[in-house]
């Protein structure tokens, strides 16, 4: 469900009405079928524990905090509406160095967040370089969605210019008027649609869940080359072939992406195969060899089991027929097969 | 360009500030005090490039100077950068920029006076060293707003053992062309395969107009680096960068070019992160990147040799001198 924050009752109330929503406890929480209203009270601090709680008890998908702000440059007038595109903070005399940003990235406008009530037009010009409006909440929203991984979005009434001399009382008695023109655009902007999921994953084999992982990530990266979807790509390598053999599910999806980290990077089979190569006189003794897996550490170790003499023979004849001097010719970039 | 214009007071009444000032507009000038007290103060997301870029204006404190890593340019001389700049109007994929700096919005320096005195006091004691314009910016882009260039061509005719390079992805030469090239003073141009800049180099010149660019100023009179770096691994790689060698070929004589530098890409990890936030749909992070020797994410070893040789080994058949070519940063 979309939680929707507010700092005030006064902007909140149309929301309340409209939705026909119930008070669900003491802290200001306002609960329908697929929505909720919270209501935090003014600051950063209130907002960020308030909304933690709710967060952990209700399942939230996306967070939108709706409100009033002043704005601190000239091309915005009162009564426009605007949807935030990044959030900073201002503590008393300085400014915090997170930021946050929210799903409306081609919005034009930065909003602060100040400690202090940005009455004073002395305070406003030491924030004006850093956003277009100033409140007293959206920062916290932002690094409680940052959080919680929940999706942002923030619809802005401005009440004032912060560089005049601001009534607050003024801009309280208008609660309601601002609260029907942000329940306007909020309808317009139908937040309510459901969230459009990721295309949908196919997992051709039964896996655990690092392989689940490992097949996703190869998967992503090869929709970002020149595969448009996921069946392209398991036609590319042929999925039938694996899915024919008698393997285990475990195996068949080893392999599976095993071909697939091939497509994503061929060059790999070509690194693996030179390896088998260079180390064959070895690896046909039976000698396991512990090469860096980042091939960035020039050195290898080997390890044999030596039970028998012939163990021994075996091993001083695998030495004396491996050439070091290709290793090293490898590490310089000799990948010829 | 800019959305906003913050300006140092203490620069108010300086030539370098008039001479930015024709071109941008006044009534988008704001005066602070100090520009570190907003520049970097707040992380400013690197996108926000696109649509809300500001230019900061001012005198630079601190160092003005710093010696450059190894293996950052050919043969044996010191070098280093000077600070004019920082940030970029491009946007490049790979770009460090990106997780280096807590803005992306550009910060022009005009205390040029400065750093030539750093400059006369550094290459007192290194004469043959080299200076490098374009550490943490494109040394041309906006050189037309800076007028900065005369500046330092004068230095670098009255030291003619010390050494200028000009590090450039731009074709903005206009203020290069009003200048008489000097013996002392390289242009060098960063370039990858047709198809790498078309898929990275974000608001890039193509690098069609790149080679067009070289062959001017070649035809000019002055000194043509090139930098192939970053080179992005694809399978096709030899036949995209061997078109290229040919463009330049065609374009001016390889041999004639004064130094090559060839680079695979590599990104510490700050800035792989920002890469894969900032271009989650681009192909440059699906490489079989491992974290390297310096902690960098990069192509194992015997990739990346492999690589560079290949391209190096191509370059000389192309009719480059083998003298001339380096590996950068490896």
């Amino acid at each position: 469900m979309n939680l929707l924050h507010f700092a005030h009752a006064g902007e909140a109330q149309s929301f309340i009405s409209h939705f026909d929503l119930t008070a669900v406890s003491e802290d200001n929480i306002y609960l329908g079928e697929n929505m909720i209203v919270q209501i935090c009270g003014e600051g950063l601090f209130d907002s960020m524990y308030k909304l933690g709680h709710t967060i952990a008890k209700y399942k939230i998908n996306k967070i939108i905090n709706i409100g009033i702000a002043g704005s601190l440059v000239d091309e915005l007038k009162v009564d426009d509406i605007i949807e935030v595109r990044t959030s900073y903070a201002f503590g008393e005399i300085s400014p915090k160095f997170n930021s946050y940003t929210t799903q409306d990235i081609d919005s034009k406008f930065d909003c602060i967040s100040c400690e202090l009530r940005a009455i004073d037009p002395k305070y406003a010009k030491l924030i004006t370089p850093f956003a277009h409006i100033v409140d007293r909440e959206l920062w916290a929203v932002g690094k409680v969605s940052k959080y919680f991984k929940i999706p942002l979005h923030s619809i802005k009434l401005i009440s004032d210019n912060a560089h005049d001399e601001v009534n607050c009382l003024e801009i309280k008695d208008k609660a309601q008027d601002y609260s029907l023109q942000l329940l306007e655009y909020y309808l317009n902007k139908n937040y309510d649609h459901e969230v459009q999921s990721e295309s949908d994953m196919i997992y051709p084999f039964v896996m655990t869940h690092y392989l689940k992982k490992k097949y996703e990530k190869t998967i992503k990266k090869l929709l970002k080359k020149s595969f448009s979807n996921i069946q392209e790509i398991l036609e590319q390598i042929n999925l039938e072939e694996i899915t024919d053999l008698k393997l285990r599910e475990k195996e068949k999806s080893l392999l599976l992406i095993e071909k697939l980290e091939e497509l994503l990077n061929p060059i790999d089979k070509t690194i693996k195969k030179k390896i088998d190569i260079l180390f064959k006189p070895l690896l046909d003794a039976k000698v396991d060899i512990g090469l860096d897996p980042k091939l960035e550490v020039q050195k290898f170790k080997l390890s044999k089991e030596i039970n028998s003499q012939k163990n021994i023979d075996d091993l001083a004849d695998a030495l004396k027929n491996f050439d070091f001097k290709k290793v090293e010719d490898f590490w310089k970039g000799d990948l010829d097969v | 360009m800019f959305k906003r214009v913050f300006v140092e007071k203490r620069v108010l009444d300086s030539d370098q500030y008039h001479h930015i000032l024709k071109h941008i507009k006044k009534d988008k000038v704001e005066v602070i005090d100090k520009i570190s007290d907003i520049w970097g103060r707040v992380k400013k997301p690197y996108l926000q490039k696109r649509g809300n870029l500001n230019l900061f204006i001012g005198k630079k404190d601190g160092t003005l100077i710093k010696e450059a890593p190894d293996a950052y340019g050919l043969g044996d001389e010191k070098h280093f950068y000077y600070v004019h700049a920082y940030n970029c109007i491009y946007e490049c994929q790979y770009c460090y920029l990106q997780g280096y700096f807590n803005s992306p919005d550009i910060v022009l320096y005009i205390n040029h006076d400065d750093i030539l005195k750093k400059m006369t006091q550094t290459a007192n004691e290194h004469p043959d060293c080299w200076f490098h314009a374009g550490e943490f910016s494109d040394s041309l882009a906006l050189s037309h707003y800076t007028g900065e260039l005369e500046t330092y061509f004068e230095f670098f005719k009255n030291n003619p053992k010390t050494k200028l390079e000009l590090r450039t992805k731009s074709v903005n030469t206009k203020e290069l062309e009003k200048l008489t090239p000097l013996e002392n003073v390289y242009l060098s141009f960063s370039l990858s395969s047709h198809k790498g800049g078309k898929l990275f180099d974000n608001k890039c010149p193509s690098i069609k107009a790149r080679i067009k660019t070289i062959k001017k100023m070649f035809d000019l009179g002055y000194n043509i680096g090139i930098h192939f770096d970053p080179v992005v691994y694809d399978k096709d790689f030899k036949e995209d960068y061997q078109e290229v060698f040919d463009d330049l070929a065609k374009a001016i004589p390889l041999d004639k070019i004064s130094y090559i530098s060839l680079g695979v890409v590599r990104y510490t990890k700050d800035v792989y992160r920002e890469v894969q936030n900032n271009y989650p749909k681009s192909e440059i992070s699906t490489g079989p990147y491992i974290k390297s020797f310096d902690n960098k994410v990069r192509y194992n070893k015997p990739m990346r040799n492999w690589i560079l040789n290949t391209l190096k080994q191509m370059l000389i058949t192309s009719g480059s001198r083998p003298s001339v070519i380096y590996l950068c940063m490896e």
